[in-house]
């Protein structure tokens, strides 16, 4: 098995698997108390406890109207992004530093819609680059896990 | 009472962060990683020295310290869909993820530009 540690929290395993830090995405019916971080809340990206119901608000940038984090997949199955609107879920990403944080395992996979590409010197065109060994390559979240452990313990089962 | 912090604090991250970016990002969904922003989410990128693709650290507004983020005249598509986030990367960190103004369909093979913008650390205000 050849592991390569391009961080601490970073590591990939014979070329085909990663395991990698991330902060998880949750999808929830948007309500008014979970958006209400712009009212009782000055930072941009913290993610405060609701002053009346201790609910952890969304961080002030989610709001209706404005689109959410595109956790949510489209009618193709790719995810989309989608204005907030009360009543419908939405997708936001948690940054709390301990209740967010992840670890998210990758495998590599074949996806024909992703095309390298390099550009040509002469014409100063995009031409595909075929032989790119990511052409035609794309890493998939295969799972969400709360620590490391956990997430070695999937990724050696892939 | 807030905490008084030298902007040499708010420096050091950015610093570290000009000096390493190379690529800007364009992706379908909020990148919170490298894998993410560069492949599960990526549309497309623009690649450059590093030290060219954020500047140094300023004086932020309102408050803090703040780089920008150089504008993308050139960046290749790399497959068809929606943009609405950007990510900057060096070889294994992503280092800055967020949304872009406007959403804006994009198709491989293409080529695409970003405005420049900053990316502050706010102080008290």
């Amino acid at each position: 098995m050849a592991r390569v540690q391009c961080h601490e929290e970073f590591h990939e395993i014979d070329g085909r698997i990663r395991i990698e830090r991330g902060q998880t995405m949750k999808t929830e019916v948007a309500t008014q108390e979970l958006l209400d971080s712009d009212i009782f809340h000055s930072g941009p990206g913290v993610q405060a406890k609701h002053p009346e119901t201790g609910k952890f608000m969304t961080p002030r940038h989610y709001t209706v109207g404005g689109f959410d984090a595109g956790g949510i997949p489209g009618p193709d199955g790719k995810l989309v992004m989608k204005p907030i609107k009360l009543g419908e879920t939405f997708s936001y990403v948690d940054w709390h530093p301990v209740r967010g944080k992840v670890f998210h395992v990758y495998t590599l996979e074949d996806d024909e819609t992703w095309k390298q590409y390099h550009r040509d010197q002469v014409t100063n065109d995009l031409v595909e680059h075929t032989e790119h060994p990511m052409h035609h390559k794309r890493w998939h979240i295969r799972g969400e896990f709360k620590t490391w452990d956990e997430a070695e313990t999937f990724a050696a089962t892939l | 009472m807030s905490a008084y912090l030298d902007p040499q604090i708010f420096n050091g991250g950015l610093t570290a962060f000009h000096n390493a970016a190379t690529t800007v990002w364009i992706d379908s969904t909020q990148p919170t990683s490298y894998t993410q922003a560069t492949s599960t989410y990526a549309l497309g990128s623009n690649v450059v020295a590093a030290g060219s693709a954020v500047g140094a650290p300023a004086s932020g507004s309102p408050s803090g310290q703040q780089v920008t983020v150089a504008a993308v005249t050139a960046g290749n598509i790399a497959t068809t869909g929606t943009a609405g986030f950007y990510g900057v990367t060096d070889s294994t960190y992503c280092y800055a993820g967020n949304s872009i103004s406007a959403t804006q369909p994009v198709t491989s093979g293409n080529t695409f530009t970003l405005g420049s913008f900053t990316i502050t650390l706010r102080g008290t205000t």
